[in-house]
């Protein structure tokens, strides 16, 4: 799954899919990914990583992404962690439009999946 | 109107008569008319000089092998219709393919394949080869609506005439065919050079001083959608339009290869199967390369390509491998490797076609010295197309029998104090723009903090040119950043009006660079937007 400057790998444990993306988004690709992201995720995924620890760069075309999917994801009960390191260009942008005021952000993947396993563990 | 008395008159003819009907075809001043004027003159001259009533030239299209019907009087029809004879058939093929003289006393569809010919009357005709060096170029041929019996005499100089019109056609042929090639061939050099603050990149493309050898070294530089460079310098073994055609062919493989993500080694990999599978036998050398958006790398694979020169502080190198790759095309398949070079601040690469160094009857090694010794005395720096003059004014030879290419790739020592860039107003000039402003930022040693910041707020403020600025005919967006102490001001240009569109990603836009930049200002002009943004950074 290879776009020209950002890459999106897809991991699946159990219920819990998670998208890691590296590179750059921004309006060009934006529409490439939203559709490799959306057409990825099953009915019964319970949790939604995206891992953005190898974004170098996302612009406010990427975060209209983000917060769609997100908007999508609640309407059916799924639930959405972001991963963002603090200290990354990206986390600042995040932090910059109040992203993490409406989803939960977290500073690192391990924690996010060992979170995220608590959840989608179906008699968990 | 001849008579068939008149057919046996040729031995009556007295010498004033015979030089005066020379002097009307090898006149001087036919020497400066076109192809089409000279044709045009001559075949009037003969028809009057040997009394006939039709005259035609048609040339070969060795391509097909066929006589193609190029100038004609009284049969002016022939030329408008095209018409086209298989070599070795009818009347004129059968002289091209004999190359010899043939009269005709009697025409009809056994002699004659051009309907034309029989429809219009032609009793009688008289054609001979226009030959030059041994080459077929066509045939000329004289008709006669009455019966006619054509002697030596008349064979003899319209053979004058031929030869003639095959001389003058050889030299203009090959006058056309350079100019086509190397017409064609300057179509596949690059349109514009990337800018890149920074760097500069100065090229040359030197045809070959004679018409035989021109055809076939290229080079090529663009921007990938990475934000990386691509730089390639090539040469197609052979000359002529074939290996201007081949050349194009790489070019265009070239570039789809690497827009498609590959690295050096994929890219001449594939090449070398593109080649040996579409243009069989062909032999290429290439350089191809990409230079990493921060400057600093240039990965490269060299085909049997002369190595590239590094300048650097009056001393100069040549990036040598003792395991050097073979070129492309040949039989056998390669694992080609790919190298490194470091560009360094102040450094110049010199990438090359051998026809710049390479001199008959001298070795290769003179040739690269007196190429290293001319590079060491350069000032790049100040103004780096003015070297690339000097390099090549002083290495070419003076007669040059090969085409030469030539880029020189320069990376300044300083970083200007002023940023610009101006590119199409479209989402994928979005990332070109951030790679270069990241490049200036970096060279004036911004933290990489404030420089993200300054990027991502910049790339907010064009995106939004993108998306809201222009119709659908697009226009520019232009970004000028000034380093201040302590504060960096960048301005946003576009010359489109304000559509308004809300919607909370252009809130968001706005809001991402009020809070990343100290101040943001919106000027809405009659002529257009700016928006100032500044910084201070420490």
């Amino acid at each position: 799954m290879t776009t020209a400057m950002a890459d999106v790998q897809l991991a699946r444990e159990g219920a819990i899919a998670s998208f890691a993306l590296s590179g750059e988004i921004d309006l060009s690709n934006v529409p490439d990914l939203r559709r490799r992201i959306f057409g990825s995720i099953r009915n019964d995924d319970v949790v939604v990583i995206v891992d953005l620890t190898d974004l170098t760069f996302i612009d406010s075309a990427g975060l209209g992404m983000l917060f769609e999917l997100a908007e999508v994801l609640d309407e059916r009960r799924q639930r959405l962690s972001v991963v963002v390191p603090p200290g990354t260009q990206p986390r600042r942008t995040l932090d910059v439009v109040g992203f993490g005021t409406t989803i939960g952000i977290v500073d690192d993947r391990d924690a996010a999946l060992e979170a995220a396993r608590r959840v989608g563990r179906p008699d968990g | 109107m001849p008579d068939p008395v008149n057919a046996e008159a040729g031995s009556r003819i007295d010498a004033v008569e015979r030089l005066r009907r020379l002097q009307l075809v090898t006149d001087a001043t036919l020497a400066h008319l076109s192809v089409d004027e000279l044709l045009e003159q001559l075949l009037l001259r003969i028809r009057e000089i040997l009394d006939a009533d039709t005259a035609a030239v048609l040339l070969l299209d060795p391509s097909r092998n066929e006589l193609v019907a190029r100038a004609a009087k009284g049969l002016e029809e022939e030329v408008e219709q095209g018409v086209r004879i298989p070599v070795g058939k009818g009347f004129a093929g059968r002289i091209a393919a004999e190359r010899k003289p043939l009269t005709l006393d009697r025409v009809d569809h056994t002699t004659v394949m051009n309907p034309i010919l029989r429809s219009k009357g032609i009793r009688s005709l008289l054609g001979v080869p226009l030959l030059a060096h041994g080459d077929v170029l066509g045939v000329m041929h004289v008709g006669t609506l009455t019966p006619r019996r054509f002697d030596a005499d008349d064979t003899e100089l319209l053979q004058l005439v031929a030869d003639r019109v095959a001389l003058a056609l050889q030299i203009r042929l090959s006058e056309q065919a350079r100019l086509v090639t190397e017409t064609f061939q300057r179509t596949f050099l690059p349109e514009a050079l990337p800018h890149v603050p920074g760097l500069r990149i100065a090229t040359r493309y030197l045809p070959a001083g004679s018409a035989v050898g021109i055809g076939g070294d290229w080079y090529d530089a663009f921007a990938l959608p990475t934000g990386n460079f691509v730089l390639a310098i090539g040469d197609v073994a052979g000359h002529g339009l074939q290996a201007a055609s081949t050349m194009g062919q790489l070019r265009n493989a070239l570039r789809a290869h690497a827009l498609a993500g590959a690295d050096p080694t994929e890219i001449v990999t594939s090449l070398d199967a593109f080649l040996r599978y579409f243009a069989g036998g062909a032999m290429v050398t290439l350089l191809v390369g990409i230079l990493e958006h921060d400057l600093a790398t240039f990965r490269y694979v060299a085909a049997g390509h002369v190595p590239p020169l590094v300048i650097a502080d009056g001393a100069t190198a040549f990036v040598r491998a003792d395991d050097a790759d073979p070129p492309l095309g040949r039989a056998k398949v390669h694992a080609f490797r790919e190298r490194t070079a470091t560009l360094d601040r102040g450094t110049s690469l010199l990438l090359y076609t051998d026809g710049l160094v390479e001199r008959r009857g001298e070795s290769l090694d003179v040739g690269l010295g007196r190429l290293a010794s001319l590079a060491s005395d350069l000032d790049v720096e100040r103004d780096p197309n003015e070297a690339l003059l000097a390099i090549v004014s002083g290495a070419l030879p003076r007669d040059p029998t090969d085409d030469a290419a030539l880029m020189l790739v320069h990376r300044y020592a300083g970083i200007p104090d002023e940023f610009s860039i101006g590119m199409r107003a479209e989402a994928r000039s979005l990332i070109s723009i951030r790679r270069s402003l990241s490049a200036w930022l970096r060279g004036h040693d911004v933290p990489d903090d404030a420089a993200g910041d300054i990027v991502t707020a910049v790339s907010e403020a064009c995106l939004n040119v993108v998306e809201h600025a222009y119709g659908p005919t697009g226009g520019v967006v232009r970004v000028v950043a000034l380093r201040g102490t302590p504060v960096i001001t960048v301005d946003v240009i576009d010359t489109g009006g304000w559509r308004e569109a809300p919607g909370p990603e252009r809130g968001r836009g706005f809001l991402l660079m009020r809070g990343l930049m100290d101040d943001v200002e919106i000027a809405e002009h009659d002529t257009g937007t700016v928006v100032t943004m500044r910084k201070e950074v420490p």
